[in-house]
């Protein structure tokens, strides 16, 4: 280091959550005898306004060129204080974070040790710094043009709601038809309205479009670029190759129900009976209840969370399922007036405007609701005999009564969970989100940014993101059609400037990088010799950096330098960082 | 054994009392509210549940119903407008029936035309009788008392203790309440205090007026009918007797009145949901005693020969609520619960017992 660095370091309180695990205080000191460290200090709220004031403050009277702050993660904060940075002239570069929250305070019990790792990690982070360079950043172009993918009803949503502003939409479907999971439903709850009515029209406008172009049969297999310029190949079924560049992208993909034959104490595919949400709601849909025998049935039970709410299939709640199981029965009363009704449960959730409405007026209607024990005691259902009366028989402990009981039934309703897509998983690496243990994907905050993904340019919408009913659905999509339509009216948007870049005059032409880049985002310029990096399909993921057999090839902002120097800092003994 | 539920419960249960019961969801505030339910004798969420599910056995041997009387601070606080006093009224109605081995009070209760023909048919075997002795006022006014000794009688020995004993069979036999001995002779004990007293209500909340109202009624009634049936009111000399006769006989027309004036305007809980058979109870209860005053009266000043109409219509009032108000319908009331007080004990101390074995 032969040029003289200022330093200066924050370490974050985050009110208790940082303070009760960490001796803040004492890192602060600690770090502060480290070399070119100029001030080191702890403050309650670093994020808060006078927090960020204080960093402008210390750049300002002391000086200073570089910039750590020790608090939480960088997906949280790091573009805050990179503003901040930028508000006193400084490069938002020459800025580092040490995640001391999530990694330290949120998953540690032992203060002094959680206390000696965040000197650690921000000693690392200190070390580091000290080989930022200063990078420009650079603002690309939006392409007006939108892919969404999925053409269900949040889908149709987002697309016509884009369309509609003048702006192009690519609106991918897998299937034959547009539509999704509500092309299948009869009635919604819970005001009775027909899907068909919900949806036809929207279909019947899509299809008329000037600016909404629909491919059927069709899949997304990877999607290159970045916000502004993404780019595409699809193959619809029967025609030929066609390369799509857009913007931005709405993920509307869906989800899928949960196939209940896993679940044995319902007999489902042995007792033919015994169906599922889906198929009752297609017998519906075709006006037609009758068994499989084809009577109509005197004894219908519905047992709800069926795969949902259980450790053993999937823990969260479905969230449709309550609902549509109490629409069921006003339905069947309304078709089967003398039919008995058993809504087997395990809690009824009836949030959502009008649903609680919706259930009282339910349970006025000659519907017996009874409750088992979701965790330890699932209802068991069993063929019956003659003698019984009717075809099957329902056997739990009741919860509200205590009493062992037993539902006789002629049909078993099955409320299916709600799952994530089969190929979830390759959707979210296609367009570069993120997905939860249930494979759901994790929208960039749970709360101020439901829509938006950590990929810039990526929204979800609909049930892709977590089960959900109609109006919600269609909130979501509309949400992200206003961030887009925002995007696309400031026409441009800055982008990472971490790509890789190849220093021509070392680079021997060896093309190992051309080779492993996952994102094909290197070619071989044969005529001087060396490799090119297209920056817009660079995700700047290091792997061409990390074989280059010359350094010719380096990420910016993660250079070997860099790197190094922060893993030198984690194992630096100039504080005392271990015991052994 | 798993019980299997039945939807049908809820709708014959309907048919003795109107609430819409199954809105309710189970919070428990009603029982929670409710000043007389205590630990071993839960109630009223365990019967709207029972009913909810049909479980009809389960209804039939519970004695709870009979320990409500009926304040309605449950109905008044309960968050789903469930009405869960009028559940445990209706309960009642539907164990009066079910207790009763002659079918009749179920029929009663179900269908006011039958209820009204039973009361016509009596009328007119009355005015029969009349005809048949000429309207001779000795022979009718003997035979008068005879019917009303003869009817106690036979109303209590073919009737109540029949069904009293169904009730204990129902309530801890089939209930498999198994109390210790001892219990049974401090139940006697209980038995006689609610009886005439029907102290319980002091539990509830704001019932002192109407406990006193309904004392006075009990209290007037009874004694009516000891003087009239026993000392011969209409017959008697006696001025202490005469006075006593007055006295009781006012009491019950006038507080009967008040209790008509409530039910009319519905100002209590346990007024707003009044059944036919409710109507008649009380309204037979005035005529009972209003008539019964107004015959020893005419007696007295001398018109009862001019006016001898009044005593063939005392005559059908109390023909009819000894045959078919006291056997079949709301007066069992009177039985049933100072009965459900004595089995309630026997659950209490076979509850205790089962505790003690536990610990």
């Amino acid at each position: 280091m032969e040029e003289e660095k200022r330093i200066g370091v924050y370490v974050c309180w985050c009110g208790t959550n940082i303070a009760k695990m960490v001796d803040v205080v004492d890192v602060a000191k600690e770090i502060g005898k480290l070399p070119n460290v100029v001030i080191a200090k702890d403050y309650k709220y670093m994020c808060s306004d006078p927090g960020q004031e204080f960093i402008i403050k210390d750049i300002k009277e002391h000086n200073l060129d570089r910039i750590v702050v020790a608090a939480c993660s960088p997906r949280m904060h790091e573009l805050t204080f990179r503003k901040a940075l930028q508000n006193a002239g400084l490069n938002p570069y020459m800025f580092e974070m040490a995640n001391i929250r999530e990694q330290v305070s949120w998953v540690h019990t032992d203060r002094g040790e959680a206390t000696r790792k965040a000197k650690s990690l921000v000693a690392a982070a200190v070390n580091r710094i000290a080989w930022h360079e200063s990078l420009d950043k650079r603002t690309v172009d939006i392409n007006p043009a939108t892919m969404i993918v999925g053409g269900g009803i949040a889908g149709i949503s987002a697309a016509l709601e884009i369309g509609n502003s003048g702006k192009k939409v690519f609106l991918i479907e897998k299937e034959y038809k547009l539509g999704g999971h509500l092309a299948g439903v009869d009635l919604t709850y819970p005001y009775m309205y027909s899907a068909d009515q919900i949806l036809k029209p929207l279909i019947k406008q899509i299809a008329n479009h000037p600016n909404i172009e629909v491919f059927l049969n069709t899949q997304i297999d990877e999607v290159f670029g970045y916000v502004g310029n993404f780019e595409t190949k699809i193959t619809p079924a029967g025609a030929k190759e066609a390369e799509l560049k857009f913007g931005n992208v709405i993920v509307a993909t869906g989800l899928k129900p949960y196939d209940p034959g896993g679940i044995e104490n319902y007999g489902y595919g042995k007792l033919p009976n015994v169906i599922t949400s889906i198929e009752f709601e297609q017998m519906l849909k075709k006006g037609k209840i009758v068994t499989k025998e084809g009577v109509e049935p005197k004894n219908v039970a519905i047992i709800h969370c069926v795969g949902s709410r259980n450790k053993y299939y999937h823990e969260y709640c479905s969230r449709i399922c309550c609902m549509t199981a109490l629409k069921f029965s006003n339905q069947l009363r309304s078709a089967l007036p003398d039919t008995s009704i058993f809504e087997c449960y395990a809690d009824i959730r009836s949030f959502g405007k009008g649903c609680e409405q919706f259930y009282t007026q339910t349970s006025g209607k000659d519907v017996m609701f009874l409750m088992f024990d979701q965790k330890n005691d699932l209802p068991r259902i069993r063929k019956a005999k003659p003698k019984d009366g009717c075809d099957m028989l329902i056997e739990f402990n009741e919860l509200l009564s205590g009493e062992d009981i037993e539902v006789p039934a002629d049909m078993v309703v099955l409320m299916v969970a709600l799952e994530a897509q089969e190929n979830a998983r390759d959707m979210a690496h296609a367009v570069g989100v993120s997905m939860c243990g249930n494979e759901f994907y994790i929208e960039r905050h749970p709360k101020l940014d439901p829509v938006a993904t950590t990929t810039d340019g990526v929204y979800i919408v609909g049930g892709c993101q977590s089960p959900k009913d109609i109006p919600d659905s269609i909130a979501q999509a509309r949400a992200a059609a206003a961030r887009i339509l925002a995007t696309i009216n400031i026409g441009q948007v800055e982008v990472e400037v971490t790509t890789a870049v190849v220093n021509e005059d070392i680079c021997c032409g060896c093309q190992t990088c051309v080779n492993v880049c996952p994102y094909t985002a290197i070619s071989f310029d044969k005529e001087k010799g060396v490799s090119v990096v297209n920056e817009i399909l660079c995700k700047g993921c290091g792997t061409c950096g990390s074989t280059c057999p010359t350094g010719a090839i380096r990420s910016r902002h993660f250079t070997d330098k860099q790197i190094l120097s922060q893993i030198e800092g984690l194992m630096s003994t100039s504080i005392e960082l271990q015991e052994v | 054994m798993s019980t299997r539920v039945n939807p049908g419960l809820i709708k014959e249960m309907s048919q003795y009392g109107m609430g819409s019961w199954n809105a309710c969801f189970h919070c428990g505030n009603c029982t929670a509210v409710c000043s007389l339910t205590e630990e071993g004798i839960l109630f009223p969420r365990k019967e709207i549940r029972a009913l909810q599910m049909g479980l009809k056995d389960k209804l039939a041997t519970s004695v709870e119903p009979w320990l409500c009387y009926y304040c309605g601070d449950c109905t008044e606080t309960c968050p789903r407008d469930a009405n869960p006093g009028e559940l445990m009224m209706s309960v009642r109605r539907w164990l009066t029936a079910k207790y009763d081995w002659t079918g009749l009070a179920g029929l009663f209760y179900k269908s006011v035309s039958a209820l009204i023909i039973a009361f016509v048919l009596i009328a007119i075997g009355i005015v029969a009788i009349g005809f048949v002795k000429d309207f001779n006022h000795e022979a009718v006014m003997h035979f008068g008392h005879s019917l009303e000794f003869y009817l106690i009688l036979t109303v209590f020995t073919i009737i109540l203790v029949p069904n009293i004993l169904r009730m204990f069979y129902f309530t801890v036999i089939k209930a498999k309440v198994n109390a210790p001995f001892s219990s049974y002779i401090t139940a006697i004990g209980s038995l006689i205090l609610h009886m005439f007293t029907q102290i319980k209500t002091l539990k509830c909340d704001k019932q002192t007026v109407r406990w006193l109202e309904h004392f006075l009624v009990v209290m007037g009634y009874l004694g009516l009918l000891v003087i009239t049936v026993f000392l011969d009111w209409f017959g008697t000399e006696n001025r202490i007797i005469i006075y006593m006769g007055y006295i009781t006989g006012s009491l019950v027309f006038v507080f009967t009145f008040l209790l008509m004036i409530s039910r009319f305007s519905k100002a209590r809980e346990l007024n707003k949901y009044s059944q036919p058979t409710d109507w008649f109870f009380i309204i037979w209860l005035f005529l009972m005693g209003f008539t019964a005053f107004l015959v020893r009266l005419f007696i007295d000043i001398d018109l009862l020969n001019d006016h001898f109409w009044i005593y063939m219509v005392h005559l059908i009032i109390i023909s009819q609520w000894g045959m078919l108000l006291v056997p079949f319908g709301k007066w069992t009331h009177f039985l049933y619960r100072s009965f459900a007080v004595s089995f309630a004990n026997l659950k209490k101390a076979a509850y205790k017992e089962k505790l003690a074995t536990a610990a």
